[in-house]
């Protein structure tokens, strides 16, 4: 049996009011229990409430011995009656002439319960449908994003040719892409100061995106899950990119603490990161690290995924691609309160970028 | 003066009660509060010359509506059918539940509606509206009050 079940079987109402009036909604009798329905005397029925002016003349329509109608659940019929209440009436005939019986239940401690109850079904039911249609969107976003003349056309009118430039002048003004920049006869200083570089542009082009990504394109969503849960769907789409790409991953779990994140937004942001990682060079080892991090109280899930740039062939850079991604990223993973940037340790020619996403652990989570 | 009596209904979640709550109080709030069983209100509204007295029932939200209490229907002139245009569940069964309260209400004037407007952008609205079994006669937003009093209105004037 249900909880919904469990809460209606101990129905039993608090309070009874029996009322009796007659076919012109004149009040003959009332035992005041939940309110004094005497002083209404001069005023017809139909008045008192806007629920008996819309269901008057269905009651005039009852025979005697029809059954009774109910209306149940009647949230706050009038200022005095602010609870849950089950109205019932029927007509019966006392000497000759004929009357409507009418009684109120007040369940609202019941009721009450129910809705409570209610609430959260619903709010998980509505949680999951509207997760469900945004997640179809999210991909169909994504199919938009590999499309190069969908972002090329909206950079060229939406960003100002200001952080195109630097943008460009980081990525490709030694020629190959961040693996060439990064390769061994670059100097540790050169290095650092690409990294610098990089951050800064990311911040000054995830400003400007802001403009061009209307916020029903902002997920707002979350799932319960525990990494451990989506490893596997980690692991099968890094798999199929390293196959179609020829990197290799590593993957490492930290924690496996249960709590709750945009579970879309993550796997978009990390295969934003591994793609653009493709976009730059091939034949290369990717490690991806995820583990819980805590600052100020606030529980933060932090992803790095970093690069080893020991390989010396470089493909051509995909500007279009590299560009968008990485903006496109910047933007998704700050409206939901994150952060990006990229580190690099001084002689280890390692590019890292570190992601980092508030979440929530289950035992603060409402639902 | 002549009342008639409106039914709110449809799936959880969709609006009823801020459509509701907009008409009657023009009020919106973003928190959802589920509603149980019924809360009537009413409102005058003027069409033309007649004074229409719109007695509106907003009621718990159904997948199903042949879930609904029968009685709540006794008596009534129309229906507005209401469906969250961003959560196909709510107006994939739209066939079926109109089929039942015609049924119900035979003669009776329904009106299917899609709330939630604002949350879509014109080609995903025009995309949607493709996927939905019937015509739609009203797409509103209970939250910028589009076209909720014109829904009213527009029900009180075929009911008179």
């Amino acid at each position: 049996m249900n909880a919904r079940y469990n809460i209606k079987k101990r129905r039993v109402p608090k309070f009874c009011q029996t009322i009796l009036f007659d076919l012109n909604g004149q009040i003959i009798e009332s035992c005041d229990t939940l309110f004094s329905a005497s002083s209404f005397s001069n005023t017809s029925v139909v008045e008192w409430f806007d629920l008996m002016e819309s269901i008057f003349s269905s009651i005039l329509e009852l025979k005697v011995g029809d059954q009774e109608i109910s209306f149940t659940k009647v949230h706050a019929p009038c200022e005095d009656l602010p609870g849950f209440y089950d109205f019932t009436f029927s007509k019966i005939k006392i000497k000759n002439s004929e009357y409507i019986l009418w009684y109120t239940y007040d369940y609202t401690h019941v009721y009450q319960e129910l809705l409570d109850y209610q609430q959260k079904k619903n709010e998980l039911d509505i949680q999951r449908q509207y997760f469900e249609y945004k997640n179809r969107n999210i991909s169909a976003f994504s199919e938009v994003i590999e499309n190069k003349s969908f972002f090329e056309d909206h950079l060229e009118e939406n960003l100002h040719s200001e952080y195109f430039m630097i943008f460009q002048q980081i990525i490709s003004s030694n020629n190959s892409g961040l693996s060439k920049l990064l390769a061994p006869d670059r100097s540790d200083d050169t290095l650092s100061a690409i990294s610098k570089e990089l951050n800064d542009s990311i911040v000054k082009i995830g400003q400007e995106i802001n403009f061009f990504l209307s916020d029903d394109k902002k997920e707002k969503m979350e799932e319960i899950f525990q990494l451990e849960e989506i490893r596997k769907q980690i692991e099968n789409k890094l798999n199929a990119d390293a196959i179609q790409h020829e990197v290799v991953y590593k993957l490492k779990f930290k924690d496996s603490s249960k709590f709750t994140i945009k579970q879309n937004v993550l796997l978009h942001i990390i295969h934003g990161l591994v793609l653009n990682s493709h976009s730059l060079n091939c034949n290369k080892q990717t490690s991806i690290l995820f583990a819980i991090d805590e600052l100020n109280g606030q529980s933060f899930l932090k992803t790095t995924i970093s690069e080893n740039t020991d390989h010396k062939e470089t493909k051509k850079l995909n500007f279009s691609d590299l560009y968008f991604r990485l903006t496109f990223l910047k933007t998704l993973i700050n409206n939901h309160g994150g952060n990006i940037h990229t580190t690099y340790e001084e002689g280890s020619y390692i590019l890292s970028i570190l992601v980092s996403i508030p979440i929530k652990f289950l035992d603060k989570c409402p639902f | 003066m002549t009342s008639k009596k409106i039914i709110l209904t449809g799936s959880f979640g969709v609006g009823k009660t801020s459509l509701f709550n907009q008409f009657i109080f023009n009020k919106f709030s973003d928190k959802y509060l589920t509603t149980i069983g019924v809360k009537v209100n009413k409102k005058t509204v003027d069409v033309g010359e007649t004074q229409v007295n719109l007695l509106v029932w907003d009621i718990a939200g159904e997948v199903s509506q042949d879930k609904v209490p029968t009685s709540y229907f006794l008596g009534a002139s129309g229906i507005i059918y209401v469906f969250d245009l961003t959560r196909p569940l709510t107006y994939k069964n739209l066939n079926t539940n109109i089929d039942y309260l015609k049924q119900l209400l035979p003669g009776g004037v329904i009106k299917v509606v899609g709330n939630k407007k604002d949350l879509l952008s014109e080609s995903e609205l025009e995309e949607i509206l493709g996927q939905v079994e019937l015509p739609v006669q009203f797409k509103t937003s209970a939250k910028t009050g589009e076209n909720v009093e014109r829904l009213f209105f527009d029900l009180a004037k075929e009911l008179i």
